[in-house]
Order: structure tokens, then C-alpha cells, then sequence
């Protein structure tokens, strides 16, 4: 299924999608698309000795997700490299 | 201290003297070494770092000649320090660390009472202190024009230090603090409890014009701060300073919570009008409610959304909300753990500001364009 824009515009005029800042709703919204902008705030993931990231939330003993990243900022129109790993 | 050790060791002979300054010379260069590089959030301050490594550059090829041609060497003492707090104010005001939200709204705070474009910055410590550093920012116009006249380097904006605890740099509900230190800078910057002093407790001398005067700063700092964010510094006290009756540096915190809520209620009070006088004196405007309480906006915390900010007192009543949603309405949470509010709540205030800044840069942007 595929919203156009006007009904995009209704959606959010009605606050049945919420999108908070929306900076530029002319240019963001397209005939069935909406532009999303990235925030500030990141999450790098480290290279860690862990093979994978336990999510299950099972095990008592499992390191808590948060510790797999590290937190990092950019300014507004800054640029994010996204390094292959 | 053995006896050859002593031949050698003089601390008055020329080679003891350059010896130590080499040594503190290698000691600040390895500091500086390790600021190189960092984010900072506002170009001044990339600024600063540069004439700081001017300065420094410039002290030590001087020192450094003087001890080649055997001359009198100067200390420094001064110009050492300077570097060296400087040094740790910017290795905790990089991009990553710095609370930037909640020096944001500090900074307009500031700029409602100081015209000069100061660079508010922040060390972040291990304790549950929170402090203004006058040292870099204070009187601080003889030492830049000495430093501008012996090594040729111009500082041309002072940094405002806020020392606060590193576990409190997301916490919206404690930094409420910090509006009350900003408080202490503007009046050792514009003197205006020492105003007091001078017109209404001329007579008092000593340690007792001292206490007087320790009174005064913190009811003006809490009368500061209320401007800005209501009760909620008067809250903190509360959970710190419930019972604290007076001693020589803070007044009973009942008589605190007085004065602050004569202000609120515009009613009279003696420690109020002496205040208000002196500050309008001084900066020709009075102390007056500058914030905007966002009730109708508080569902959009039990929704989880980021609250739409306005303008710059709805910015500063954030922080009211964070304290009267958790005191007054945190049940209307759909979420019941404390500790998920809690979070919930900090995340919310800091997006809302962190949006504010982008969307005000943003239209800044639009209408810089339109205008051209």
C-alpha cells in the first residue's frame, strides 16, 4: 500500500504520524514518499570479542547492549562517515 | 636529602630554575598535545585553542632563549595557570561530552544580561558538585592585555567555566544548578551584591560584611534562577538542603525559599527590594519572570513525544515541566518503573531543546536566504 502526498499531509494534519522537527513538509514530503532527516546523536558499533550482540534479553548474564557502542555527536549539516566492517 | 644530593640541588641557582620551567614546560606541552584535534561545538572556541597554542609557543621559545644566554628567568606562574585550567575546561567541552542542550539554554540566559559573547564551557567532575570557576572569566582584561603585550597574542573572548558532576551531563532535573551558578557570574561580573553592601551595610566590616555578603550572592543567585526555571531550583534544594539552617557561606534554606517565592508572588520582602534596586542599578533592567510554563504541551510527554517549543521562555520551561510532571503527574505515564520515566523524561526535554536549536537554525537559515 502506498500513501500519496496528500494523504501523507492529511495523516500528519491530523497527528496520526507525527514527525518532530519537520523542517521543510514541502520539500520532505514527496507524491508517495517522506524524506526522513538524520538527527545528531550516533551509536558506533566497537569490534568487540563478543561474535554477535545477545538481544534476547534471556540471559541474566548477557553484557547489556549499550556497551557494544559508543555514543557520538554531530552538528547539524555535519558529515557521518558509516565505516565497513 | 644526602649531602651529594644537596651539592647538586639548589633551588636559588640558575640551573635548578631552568631546569624546573623545562619541566614544566614539557608537562603543559604534553597536555596541549593531547587537545589537538578535538570537535569543539563553537568555532570560538577553536579559536581560543589556537591562541593558547600561540601563547604557549611563544612563552616557551622566549624561555628557551633566556636559558641559552644564561639571562634572569621569569616564572610565568600567572600565564601557566591560565593554560593549564584552560587545557581542562576544553578537554571536557568537546562536541561529545559537553551537555550542549543545557548550555544552550544557558546561554541565552547569559545573553539577556551580558552583551559580550562569552564561551560558556564545562568540566565535568566525580562528585555531586556543582561551581562557577571565576579564574578565566573574571577580571580578566589586565592579564590578556600583559599576555598581548609580552608574547603578541590577542584572546579575544573568555570562557565561563561551570564545573558539574559528569553523571548529571543528560540530567535535566539536577542541572536546574547550573542556572544558579550562571547567577554568580553575572554578579562578580557586574558587582552587584557588593552594590548592596556599599548602600545598605556600610558599616559592617570583616567577617561579618563577609557573611552578609555570602547571603546576599545566594539570594540573588536563587532569585537569578527563578527568573528562568520557577521553583525548580528551589525543588533541588529542597531534596539537598531541606533543613540547613544558616551558616557563614549560605543563608537557612527556609529564608531562601522565602525570598524566591516573594519574587514568584510579587509580594514585598527586604532582601527582594535590595536586590531588585541594586540589579536594576546596575543593569538598568529588573529581575522579572522570564520563563513560560508549558502545561498544555505535558501530554506530549505521556505520549513520548518531544514537546514543540516556541520560543526561548517555553525553552526555559522545560525544565519547570521535568520537575512538576515527576512531583505532581507522574502517574499519567503509561509507563509505572520510576526508572523508565525517569529516562523517559530526560530524553523528551533534551530532544525538545535539541529540535528548538535545529529548527531555529534552520528558519535563521530560510530567512537569511529570502532576505537575499
Amino acid at each position: 500500500m502506498y500513501l500519496n502526498r496528500t494523504e501523507i499531509e492529511e495523516l500528519i494534519e491530523e497527528e496520526k504520524l507525527i514527525i518532530r522537527p519537520l523542517l521543510d513538509a514541502g520539500k520532505q514530503i514527496g507524491s508517495v514518499s517522506l524524506d526522513l532527516r538524520l538527527g545528531t546523536d550516533f551509536l558506533v558499533s566497537f569490534q568487540g570479542r563478543e561474535p554477535f550482540i545477545d538481544v534476547s534479553g534471556f540471559k541474566e548474564d548477557a553484557k547489556p547492549v549499550k556497551s557494544f557502542f559508543s555514543p557520538t555527536r554531530r552538528k547539524p549539516g555535519e558529515t557521518f562517515l558509516l565505516h565497513p566492517h | 636529602m644526602t649531602q651529594e644530593f644537596e651539592d647538586l640541588y639548589d633551588p636559588e641557582s640558575y640551573s635548578s630554575k631552568s631546569r624546573f620551567l623545562e619541566l614544566e614546560l614539557c608537562k603543559i606541552r604534553r597536555q596541549l598535545d593531547s587537545i589537538k584535534g578535538n570537535e569543539y561545538s563553537d568555532r570560538v572556541l577553536d579559536e581560543y585553542q589556537r591562541c593558547l597554542f600561540l601563547l604557549f609557543n611563544n612563552m616557551e621559545a622566549k624561555i628557551l632563549a633566556s636559558i641559552e644566554s644564561n639571562e634572569p628567568l621569569g616564572y610565568y606562574l600567572a600565564e601557566f595557570s591560565f593554560i593549564t585550567s584552560s587545557i581542562q575546561f576544553l578537554e571536557d567541552s568537546v562536541f561529545n561530552i559537553l551537555p550542549y542542550e543545557t548550555v544552550y539554554c544557558l546561554r541565552k540566559a547569559l545573553r539577556d544580561w551580558v552583551e559580550e559573547d562569552l564561551i560558556i564551557v564545562t568540566s565535568l567532575n566525580k562528585t555531586d558538585n556543582y561551581a562557577f570557576n571565576p579564574k578565566l572569566s573574571y577580571r580578566m582584561d589586565d592579564f590578556f592585555t600583559t599576555v598581548k603585550s609580552d608574547f603578541g597574542v590577542e584572546f579575544t573572548s573568555r570562557l565561563l567555566q561551570i564545573s558539574l558532576p559528569k553523571q548529571d551531563v543528560t540530567d535535566y532535573f539536577f542541572s536546574v544548578v547550573l542556572y544558579h551558578e550562571l547567577a554568580h557570574f553575572i554578579d562578580y561580573e557586574k558587582e552587584i551584591t557588593e552594590g548592596i553592601m556599599e548602600m545598605k551595610f556600610p558599616e559592617l566590616e570583616g567577617r561579618e560584611r563577609q557573611k552578609k555578603l555570602n547571603h546576599y550572592r545566594e539570594h540573588f543567585a536563587d532569585l537569578f534562577s527563578a527568573q528562568y526555571i520557577h521553583q525548580a531550583f528551589i525543588y533541588y534544594l529542597d531534596l539537598r538542603a531541606a533543613n540547613d539552617g544558616e551558616n557563614f557561606t549560605h543563608p537557612a534554606t527556609y529564608d531562601r525559599i522565602e525570598v524566591v517565592n516573594a519574587f514568584l508572588e510579587e509580594e514585598d520582602n527586604e532582601i527582594l527590594g535590595h536586590i531588585q534596586v541594586a540589579v536594576e542599578n546596575v543593569t538598568k533592567q529588573k529581575l522579572s519572570i522570564r520563563h513560560e510554563l508549558i502545561e498544555e504541551k505535558y501530554q506530549d510527554f505521556y505520549d513520548y513525544l518531544p514537546p514543540v517549543i516556541e520560543n526561548d521562555a517555553q525553552l526555559h520551561g522545560l525544565f519547570i515541566a521535568g520537575w512538576d510532571i515527576w512531583l505532581n503527574h507522574k502517574e499519567k505515564f503509561p509507563e509505572k518503573n520510576p526508572t523508565k520515566i525517569y529516562a523517559y523524561l530526560n530524553n523528551l526535554i533534551e530532544k525538545s531543546i535539541s529540535n528548538y536549536m535545529v529548527t531555529s537554525k534552520w528558519n535563521a537559515n530560510v530567512s537569511e536566504q529570502d532576505g537575499n
